[in-house]
């Protein structure tokens, strides 16, 4: 049945993403909530710092710490409260503020408390649209486009200049981050600012003056949405993972018009699949297809942009729908984080990272796929053979 | 309850709740969000086929339809692992809302012969407690 996780653990939470985002910035993050929050655990690593609250390089959120009692009272001065504390004792250039799931049911208004606190403070704050029952990058998503609202205003600006936005450290691995600087650099674009891993905040406040967005990840898609309606930065969508890829999307940066060729099976007889993060599984897509593979589907247990969906991709909600794809009678190859194999399929299966879920049974670095190094890795992978 | 006394002495863990009871599932319903508390120790239960999770949307909470679908969940894993044994677990969603559970076990017990154990246990109310069938 629906929303019944019975083998695969879900996904994190949007208020994760939440937590990831603000963790990389010099902001503070206040989530109306009952408890405090852990930063993420990845490898076992805590940092904890004593009393009800935690603000280290690891989480830079605290939590309202509300109870039973402001259900009826109302959660508004217990969120003010938290920001008194951190604003007592920490230094922090922004705050952003959003719900967990037992505060959203009673639907305080965050913008109320957002406009009585801005009435107090000379700081910029901003409400994230949270609830605690969506994705993890979901709430990547909606976090960036609030920081962008609040750190970006109009410049100057500077033609030749571009800002990737949606970077993370779960699909891009460290190498693949400064392979990207260099081929913008090399293509003769000044990077401005990269939104979705640490960076510095003057970086991120000079935003505006880019002539152009770079979307590698389906979480910088509303930050780049607003960007475009507020300052006129126009935005070119894709994850230059892959050769082919990466060459159409440095066309398209440099304005040559996007030529489409899209080969779909008429009668949906998919032979691969790509379960993961939209723009990354994509670019494998493109990639698979010149490897032999015509016929291949995206599916993906986080948010997913209808505008890039093709014919045959889901955005999965449930275990029972990821089963049903993977008994597909016609399935050979299937691209996935190893936990989604839950059921016996005769189909290869390609490893890809996996850092976005409660509790992965396995711990897999995103590998290298920076222009053609996916190519070589699909290839490799192909034929059985070892990655070199 | 000695997984209580666990609790108190800092070494409570959720398969605790299974210890005296081998047979017994264990269901958590709550909201993604939710998992952030233990959700490694889950993690290892799902892997050993004792547990399973429930995250019934913000629609299905307004509407009432979460508590069908904990019934329809629960029958669903006693007839795929074979066990009339439950043990509950949920998130302050279902505190919020004041859930019967007592109607819960009752239908459960009545039209599928379940047993259903309640463990209550919410960061909201800071309670922590059992509706034993």
């Amino acid at each position: 049945m629906k929303r019944l996780w019975k083998r695969l653990s879900p996904c994190l939470s949007d208020i994760q993403g939440f937590q990831e985002i603000i963790k990389n910035t010099c902001g503070l993050g206040i989530i109306d909530d009952s408890s405090n929050y852990k930063p993420i655990k990845r490898d076992g690593a805590h940092h904890q710092r004593g009393g009800h609250r935690m603000l280290s390089k690891e989480t830079r959120t605290v939590a309202s710490n509300i109870k039973e009692t402001d259900v009826i009272n109302g959660t508004k001065d217990k969120i003010i409260e938290a920001f008194n504390r951190s604003f007592d004792e920490d230094d922090f250039g922004f705050a952003l503020i959003t719900s967990a799931p037992c505060a959203a049911m009673i639907n305080t208004d965050l913008n109320e408390v957002k406009e009585e606190l801005q009435s107090e403070y000379d700081i910029p704050i901003e409400v994230v649209p949270l609830d605690g029952e969506k994705d993890y990058l979901y709430g990547m998503s909606c976090t960036l486009e609030a920081l962008g609202k609040i750190l970006i205003s109009k410049k100057e600006r500077v033609e030749g200049s571009i800002n990737v936005l949606g970077v993370n450290d779960v699909d891009w691995n460290e190498e693949d981050m400064t392979r990207l600087e260099s081929w913008l650099s090399e293509n003769g674009f000044k990077l401005i600012s990269k939104w979705g891993v640490k960076e510095d905040e003057e970086r991120l406040k000079n935003a505006g003056c880019a002539s152009l967005n770079l979307v590698v990840n389906v979480t910088g898609l509303r930050l780049a949405r607003y960007m475009e309606s507020a300052f006129g930065i126009p935005y070119v969508v894709g994850c230059p993972f892959g050769k082919k890829n990466t060459l159409e999307i440095l066309d398209e940066l440099k304005g040559v018009a996007k030529n489409e060729v899209e080969t779909v099976p008429e009668d949906d007889n998919f032979e691969a699949i790509v379960i993961g993060e939209q723009m990354e599984a994509n670019a494998i897509r493109n990639a698979l297809r010149d490897a032999g593979y015509n016929s291949v589907k995206v599916l993906s247990f986080f948010e997913m942009d209808k505008e890039f969906m093709k014919s045959g991709d889901k955005k999965l909600v449930s275990e029972d729908e990821l089963k049903e794809e993977l008994e597909g009678e016609n399935i050979k190859l299937i691209i996935g984080e190893p936990d989604y194999k839950i059921v016996a399929t005769n189909a290869k299966w390609i490893n890809l990272a996996n850092k976005m879920r409660v509790a992965p049974t396995w711990s897999i670095e995103p590998i290298s796929k920076f222009g053609e190094q996916l190519d070589r890795f699909l290839e490799n992978e192909l034929e059985g053979r070892e990655q070199i | 309850m000695k997984y209580m006394d666990e609790k108190r002495s800092g070494k409570f863990s959720i398969d605790a709740l299974l210890k005296d009871s081998p047979n017994s599932q264990l269901l958590f319903v709550g909201s993604l969000n939710c998992t952030r508390h233990r959700g490694f120790q889950m993690g290892e239960l799902m892997k050993e086929g004792r547990m399973a999770i429930l995250t019934p949307s913000s629609a299905d909470y307004s509407s009432g339809r979460y508590i069908n679908q904990i019934v329809d969940a629960i029958v669903e894993l006693s007839k795929e692992r074979n066990t009339r044994d439950f043990t509950l677990m949920y998130g302050c969603q279902c505190a919020l809302l004041s859930t019967d559970f007592e109607m819960i076990k009752d239908e459960l017990k009545n039209d599928y012969d379940i047993n259903l154990d309640v463990h209550e246990n919410c960061h909201l109310c800071m309670s922590e407690k059992d509706h034993r069938g």
